[in-house]
This record gives structure tokens, C-alpha cells and sequence, in this order.
């Protein structure tokens, strides 16, 4: 995956330059029967090597109000919509990263012949303080291009209306909501959406953040 | 708790809770991440919303007495297992807000409780219980501060549904108060005596209710669903005003 994104390039070590190392965290994710789902390993970042002002600045990125996620789910009731859920994978990846940052070659993927070389990010790694923020600006970016309106009270919203039809995308972290009066609409921006990022289609939404959502004709059941 | 016998309502009608009931404290840690677990299943059950938020007051100071409430809201929840908030097609989809307080609930600061509740036509999707955090001195006061935060959601909700298009005609939302006296206020400055002292939200109520974006209107205290955030009820009413804020289980067939 690491590789797939471009995310860095090895050069030399920069002299008076703050290089942060890296460590690899192992997860085992089980099934919600207690059986083996897969096994994760994920790179991030010793981001508490991080200094304020020099190697990031923004760290917060945003994620949708509750009362959002449930105004939706009335509209869609009233609608007869029916919500879909998208998930980013390995999102933080794909942010793109504004500031300069070193970190150490990875333990086991250390490039033979090149030991002394650091890694120049080019995007986000996962545990830098920047992350969350690298990857709400990319996505921001990218939906704001593809003609979505960023609603101005809720910055997590975003709306296209394509003749009389209207398209919602809300999003939460590297969760996205989406819906709209066409069905071939949403259909064809999560192909687009799949192009671009590498994602999950979780098709219609049933678990989100903890809540069951029970989607019928006309009617909407969340608990 | 796996074999307890499940309660009615969240909340016994007649608790008071205050800081020092004299009874032992208790874990804090545990009380406190039960709270924290129940106050995110506020979530998708507003039913509790009132009960948990009175207990969260008491997060750094918990005793006994507050525990063996926290456990009551446990036993509550296993009875309504299945229960979750049910949005139904409705005939038009119509921002409603339901503002309503308590008179000094609070015995440690004589403060009230502020509640609101917003839905479109169906079940209601937003809500809040808080407690208000000055001391109000008459209860068209406490019903004034209660009324202001309510329009403050709206006013942010109206936005929401016109980036999305949806606002059908520029009509003012429609926020339903069980104080006359509250009303009357925000139509026009008289009771002087009694009102020279809550300037800025008077001022602000009768702006957004001149602009057209709000409108204040009576309600009786039966069709208050807002009821339902700022006190304890017994349990055919609290069972009516669940069914009202759509509430249900998921099972059932019957209209929310």
C-alpha cells in the first residue's frame, strides 16, 4: 500500500533537519464472533517527535455532527432515499502533506546498499500530527473539483445538484454518507470516488460509529 | 446486573440528587465510564438523554445514591433493548422545535434545565437537555433561556436545509413554548419591573421573531415533547411522550 501511494522517496540524511522514526503496530482483528478477521500492520510515525511550528501546524480534522447524520436520515425517510456508506482505506495515506518531513527507513524494509538514507514524505503516514488534517484537505479538495458545494454551516456536508436531482455526501473521517433522489448518481460517484481513492463499498448503511441502521420503504430505524 | 428487573422509566419521578447526600462516595473511575458509555448511547436514545444528563453533573462527586440511579438507567435500557429513534415519511418535511425547562432543578445551584427538540414531520433527530448556566429568577426567565438556545439550533438547522435545497418556502420555524408569559415577552417589552434584568436574550428573541425567522407559539403542556429533557415524568406519560418523539422498538409495528 506504502508503496502503491507513492509515499516517500529515499534521500540523504538532511543535516539539521528533525528526522522521526517509525515503528510497526500488529493488530489482530477479530469478527464479531471472536474468529480471526486479518491481520494488520500498520507504519505510523513517533509523532510526539514532532515540534510545533516546524514540522506541523493544523492537526484537527473534521468530523460530521451527530444532529448531521441523523437530519439526513429524516430527509431520507421523508425521501424515500436510501443511505450508502463508503469507507476510505487507509485514508491517512493520502493526504498530501504540506510541510517537509524526514522519517527513518522502516525495520525489515530497510533498502539494501542505501542504509543511510532517510525517507522524504510525500504523503501523510499514520500517527503524524497532521494526518487527520492532510486527508480532510485532500478529500476536500477532490469533492469541491468534482462540482460538490461545501455547505457553509455544517463544513463536513457537501451537495451537487445535477438538474433536478441531488446528490449529499457527508463525511466523517474516512467514513462517507452518502445519498440522493437518483440512484444511478450515487452509483456513478462512488465509481468515480473508487477511481481515486482505494475504497470499501459498504453498500447500504447498517452499522455506523456504533449505531444500527435499519433503512425499509420510507422508514428509517436507527438504534 | 445481567438478572435485573427491568424499570418503566429512567428515572424515579421524585429523585433530587445534590452533591453532598451524606451517603458514600464510590468509584469514581467506573461511574464515570459508565456515564461516558451512556451518554453515547444518547445517540439514537433521547429517551435517556434527561436521566444520564442529570448524573453527568455529578461525574466528579459520585456517591451511591447517584450509582444506584446510573443502575436504574441500566435497568430502564434492558427492558427497551430494541428500542431506537423510527424516521417515517412524513405529509411535508417541516423544521418543528419544542423548547422547554424545569423551575431551579438543580438544588446545588438553583439552576433550571434547558431541553429542545427538533423534528421534520416525523421523529425528532436533534435534541439537548442542559443545564442553564445562569441563575434564572422567575420561571418566564428560565423558559426565555431555554427558548433562545432552542432558536439558536433552529436558526443553524434552517441554514442546513437551505444548503441542501430543501426549505420549501421561506416560512418561519415554528417553536412550540408552554410559558404564556415567555410569549407575551417576546412580543412586546412590558413587565418592565420584572424583565430589566435579561436585556440581551429578550433583544435577540424578538429580532429573529421581527425577521420573520422564528416564531414563538403556545402549546399546552401535554403536546411539550420537549418535556422529556427537563424533568422526571411518571410512566404513562413518559411512555406517551416516547411514542410522540418516535421513539420505539424496532419490532413494533405501530405508528410512531
Amino acid at each position: 500500500m506504502i508503496e502503491k501511494n507513492c509515499t516517500w522517496e529515499l534521500v540523504d540524511r538532511p543535516p539539521n533537519k528533525n528526522v522521526i522514526g517509525v515503528k510497526w503496530i500488529f493488530r489482530t482483528k477479530l469478527n464479531a464472533d471472536n474468529t480471526i478477521n486479518k491481520y494488520k500492520a500498520r507504519l505510523v510515525v513517533k509523532g510526539y517527535a514532532q515540534i510545533y511550528g516546524v514540522d506541523y501546524s493544523d492537526t484537527f480534522a473534521l468530523v460530521a455532527r451527530m444532529d448531521t447524520i441523523r437530519f439526513l436520515f429524516a430527509v431520507a425517510a421523508h425521501r424515500n432515499w436510501k443511505v450508502f456508506q463508503l469507507d476510505v482505506k487507509s485514508a491517512f495515506l493520502n493526504g498530501i502533506l504540506q510541510e517537509e518531513i524526514y522519517v527513518e527507513q522502516p525495520t525489515g524494509f530497510v533498502t539494501q546498499g542505501k542504509e543511510d538514507k532517510v525517507c522524504l514524505l510525500k504523503k501523510a503516514l499514520y500517527g503524524l500530527k497532521q494526518a487527520p488534517r492532510a486527508w480532510y484537505g485532500r478529500i476536500d479538495d477532490y469533492l469541491i473539483g468534482s462540482g460538490f458545494q461545501k455547505s457553509l454551516s455544517e463544513a463536513t456536508l457537501y451537495v451537487k445538484r445535477i438538474n433536478d436531482d441531488i446528490l449529499i455526501i457527508s463525511l466523517y473521517v474516512d467514513d462517507l454518507l452518502v445519498t440522493g433522489s437518483n440512484t444511478v448518481q450515487v452509483a456513478e460517484f462512488k465509481l468515480n470516488m473508487m477511481q481515486v481513492f482505494e475504497m470499501t463499498d459498504l453498500g447500504l448503511m447498517s452499522v455506523f460509529l456504533g449505531m444500527e441502521i435499519m433503512q425499509n420503504r420510507e422508514e428509517i430505524f436507527i438504534c | 446486573m445481567d438478572n435485573c428487573k427491568p424499570t418503566a422509566t429512567p428515572m424515579n419521578q421524585k429523585d433530587k440528587f445534590n452533591k453532598e447526600d451524606g451517603t458514600a462516595r464510590v468509584d469514581e473511575e467506573k461511574f464515570r465510564s459508565l456515564i461516558g458509555c451512556l451518554l453515547y448511547l444518547t445517540a439514537t436514545r433521547p429517551d435517556i438523554l434527561h436521566a444520564t444528563s442529570i448524573l453527568s453533573r455529578f461525574m466528579h462527586f459520585p456517591t451511591e445514591i447517584h450509582m444506584r440511579a446510573a443502575k436504574r438507567i441500566l435497568r430502564y435500557i434492558k427492558g427497551t433493548c430494541s428500542f431506537g429513534v423510527k424516521f417515517l415519511k412524513c405529509q411535508d418535511l417541516k423544521l418543528h422545535g419544542f423548547s422547554d425547562s424545569d423551575w431551579g432543578g438543580s438544588i446545588d445551584d438553583m439552576r433550571s434545565t434547558s431541553g429542545f427538540c427538533f423534528n421534520l414531520g416525523s421523529a425528532i433527530f436533534s435534541w439537548s437537555s442542559k443545564k442553564q448556566d445562569i441563575v434564572a429568577q422567575s420561571t418566564a426567565e428560565e423558559e426565555f433561556i431555554a427558548a433562545t438556545a432552542a432558536v439558536n439550533q433552529a436558526l443553524w438547522l434552517q441554514k442546513l436545509l437551505r444548503d441542501l435545497y430543501m426549505e420549501e418556502e421561506e416560512e418561519a420555524t415554528e417553536i412550540s413554548v408552554d410559558n404564556q408569559a415567555a410569549i407575551a415577552l417576546s412580543h412586546n417589552p412590558v413587565f418592565h419591573g420584572k424583565t430589566k434584568h435579561f436585556n440581551i436574550k429578550l433583544y435577540f428573541l424578538r429580532e429573529v421573531q421581527k425577521n420573520g425567522e422564528v416564531k414563538l407559539i403556545y402549546c399546552k403542556s401535554e403536546n411539550q415533547l420537549a418535556d422529556l429533557f427537563t424533568k422526571p415524568l411518571t410512566v404513562n406519560w413518559f411512555e406517551f411522550l416516547r411514542q410522540r418523539i418516535g421513539v420505539c422498538s424496532s419490532s413494533s409495528k405501530e405508528e410512531c
